[in-house]
């Protein structure tokens, strides 16, 4: 069936919560076709490479989306910044939670597989993405979620800046700050990343 | 590790992210749909309202039709009644209905008239 309506579309983000809070089923499909592999996985990240928490954080961040559908403003801002605004809080709540229970470790990080590359070759990126994941988790909060918005998910300062509700100099302070620190701590694994071959 | 090499690190991992499950999105899209339809029951239920409802609200619902029923009945009974009865029953106001109060005694209207 065509839909009049998926994520490929044109209309922008803050017309499709428009379109949606008028009745539009429609625009649910193309947000949910959106949004949600841009939360799923900006909260796979922030928790250690947990999938099903990740879900949970996804569901949960939609959820409130559309029930603040019908207050939404075209022009006050962007969907996808509140939503990972949203998202970066569950994200907090829940790692801080998991760091209460001493359930943050390195082993964590699952092994991620792509079917294209060699079992060598995978297995070297697998260590890399657990050791990156696990690194990661080490990082203050604010500084995990401002590497994790820049140089994984790709957002530029400003719009980072809206998502953690700062300055734009408090987030490049914290970006540089946290790469520094992730260099500090993989330094230690670099042979066993595979980097002296390289 | 240098700088570049953790931007290399950084940059792989923009891709090994899960995508949403086939039954994550279903979840999400009928979360959406039920919020929806939440939203607008009242809408939805609400019948269309027939000629008398829209007659009757055009000429500003229950105070305005009591005003105006009244209105008519008084003015009906005026006009049939026998003055003699509309004397008998103003007899006991305070007021002398049958003189004319002049506000602008000393002012001729007529004469100014342009």
């Amino acid at each position: 069936m065509k839909m009049a309506l998926d994520a490929d579309t044109d209309t922008s983000d803050e017309a499709l919560m428009v379109l949606y809070a008028n009745g539009d089923r429609h625009a649910a499909l193309a947000l949910t076709q959106r949004i949600t592999p841009r939360v799923m996985g900006y909260a796979y990240r922030l928790l250690s490479g947990d999938r099903a928490e990740a879900e949970d954080v996804a569901q949960e961040t939609m959820l409130r989306l559309w029930r603040m559908a019908p207050e939404w403003r075209q022009g006050e801002a962007k969907v996808a910044t509140w939503a990972y605004r949203v998202a970066t809080n569950l994200c907090t709540d829940r790692f801080r939670s998991r760091r209460r229970q001493g359930r943050v470790a390195l082993d964590d990080a699952p092994d991620v597989a792509d079917p294209a590359v060699s079992a060598d070759t995978r297995l070297v990126e697998a260590d890399r993405t657990n050791a990156l994941q696990a690194a990661l988790a080490e990082l203050p909060d604010r500084q995990r979620q401002a590497v994790v918005l820049r140089h994984i998910e790709g957002l530029s300062n400003p719009e980072i800046a809206d998502v953690m509700e700062l300055g734009v100099e408090a987030v490049e302070s914290l970006t540089a700050r946290g790469k520094r620190a992730l260099v500090a701590i993989l330094s230690g694994r670099k042979a066993e990343l595979g980097y002296e071959d390289d | 590790m240098q700088e570049d090499e953790l931007n290399r690190l950084l940059d792989g991992a923009k891709f090994t992210a899960p995508a949403p499950s086939a039954a994550l999105l279903d979840r999400i899209l009928a979360d959406g749909l039920d919020e929806q339809q939440r939203l607008r029951p009242a809408q939805a239920l609400r019948p269309e309202p027939g000629l008398w409802a829209r007659i009757y609200g055009a000429f500003g619902g229950l105070p305005t039709v009591a005003g105006l029923c009244s209105a008519t009945v008084v003015g009906l009974a005026v006009g049939y009644t026998d003055p003699m009865t509309i004397d008998y029953l103003t007899g006991g106001l305070p007021i002398d209905v049958s003189e004319a109060i002049d506000l602008f005694p000393s002012t001729d209207f007529l004469a100014t008239e342009g």
